[in-house]
């Protein structure tokens, strides 16, 4: 009776919680007007407080170092680089994930919108009068960029949700091959040892 | 507990894969053909292990169950602990390759340490003694490794009281819940298989 008692307990023990989430940080950053916002958390979504935050430009200088918040957020004002910004969490206890950040230029478009602007300018030309540059007083780049802005807003709770399960990804198969790789491997070794005999 | 790749400096992933390569050889060495089911058992325990998520404290911290790794097998934890470690950075990205000698050592060598320490008291006659090694034995692995972590973070630079303390602290409850199931474990063994533990009768 007491046998059945604790193998219960520790069978009990043993499986209940495999439901839960694993370790690991993933950082996800999105843009939103001139600032660019900054989220950690760990594999089971808990927010990674007081994290710091390192980012570095192309070239790998550091621009801004900081730590997130206790939601595991962190907002900074655009840097004034261009193309790709490395961005690096590091939590406590040796965990660290990074993420790759293309720059969009906030605002009205500038240098870096010349080739949205050039195909526009050439689907007005043929009509000019039927979309004018400026419209009520807005200019087309700013009716550009304000969708951008706007669009960017609203599909940010996507992203987010897509940023976390793909943090979430440990799966019932991968745990069960996980264990499977292990008792072959043992038995791998066992016949390698029954063999020399 | 798991180190991520990309913090540690070359000499000390080095160091650690060195550490790491002499206890798996003397972990192999020492393991007599009885034992390996129960390597193979154990390594599967461990990898699982880290799933399990404990809700508690200021960050997010898992079970580690080196302790009863180490309690049950002595050296053989290395090569087990490795195992576990290889799969748990293929397949859920904890930690990572580069990585694996240092987590290998920092979860290992607790366990062996502990099976040192505690190893004569759970094989004792007296059934409480046996337990209150076992519990100590459990938690004592992941004390052990907090303290390591924070020994490898502090030659990144961090400071080791500072590191040292927060990892400690994260991992009070993983602690008394790891020492509970060795605990639980133990008293298991000793009822149904007493020949695992080499009781004393």
């Amino acid at each position: 009776m007491m046998k059945r008692v604790w193998l219960l307990l520790i069978v009990v023990t043993l499986l209940f919680p495999i439901v839960a989430s694993a370790h690991r940080i993933s950082v996800f950053a999105y843009q939103e007007g001139n600032k660019i916002h900054i989220e950690g958390f760990f594999s089971d979504g808990t927010p990674t407080k007081q994290a710091a935050v390192e980012v570095y430009d192309a070239s790998g200088k550091k621009l801004y170092s900081g730590r997130t918040n206790e939601k595991g957020t962190l907002a900074f004002d655009m840097p004034k680089a261009e193309g790709k910004l490395k961005i690096v969490l590091i939590a406590s206890m040796g965990h660290r994930a990074e993420t790759i950040f293309k720059l969009k230029k906030a605002g009205a478009g500038t240098v870096s919108d010349s080739q949205s602007a050039g195909v526009a300018e050439k689907m007005v030309q043929p009509k000019p009068a039927a979309f004018p540059e400026k419209a009520a007083g807005i200019s087309e780049q700013e009716i550009r960029s304000i969708v951008r802005d706007e669009v960017a807003k609203a599909i940010q709770p996507v992203m987010r949700a897509l940023a976390k399960q793909e943090a979430e990804k440990v799966s019932f198969s991968d745990i069960v091959g996980g264990i499977g790789w292990i008792l072959g491997l043992m038995g791998i070794w066992m016949m390698m040892k029954v063999r020399k005999r | 507990m798991h180190i991520s790749e990309g913090i540690l400096s070359a000499p000390v992933l080095i160091s650690g894969a060195v550490a790491a390569a002499g206890g798996v050889a003397i972990g192999l060495k020492k393991t007599e053909n009885e034992k390996i089911p129960e390597v193979g058992v154990l390594s599967a325990a461990f990898f699982v292990g880290s799933l399990i998520h404990v809700p508690l404290g200021p960050t997010s911290v898992h079970l580690i169950l080196n302790g009863l790794v180490g309690l049950l097998l002595g050296w053989a934890a290395f090569p087990a602990i490795l195992v576990g470690l290889v799969f748990q950075a293929i397949l859920f990205q904890f930690g990572g390759l580069t990585t694996l000698g240092v987590n290998t050592v920092t979860m290992a060598l607790p366990a062996v340490i502990g099976y040192y320490l505690f190893g004569p008291a759970v094989r004792s006659e007296s059934e409480k003694t046996a337990l209150v090694g076992a519990f100590l034995c459990g938690s004592f692995g992941v004390l052990g490794a907090a303290i390591l972590v924070a020994f490898a973070l502090f030659w990144t630079g961090q400071s080791f009281l500072e590191v040292g303390k927060m990892v400690v602290y994260a991992h009070v409850p993983v602690m008394v819940i790891e020492g509970l199931l060795a605990l639980f474990c133990v008293a298991f063994l000793r009822k149904v298989k007493p020949e695992l533990l080499e009781v004393k009768r």
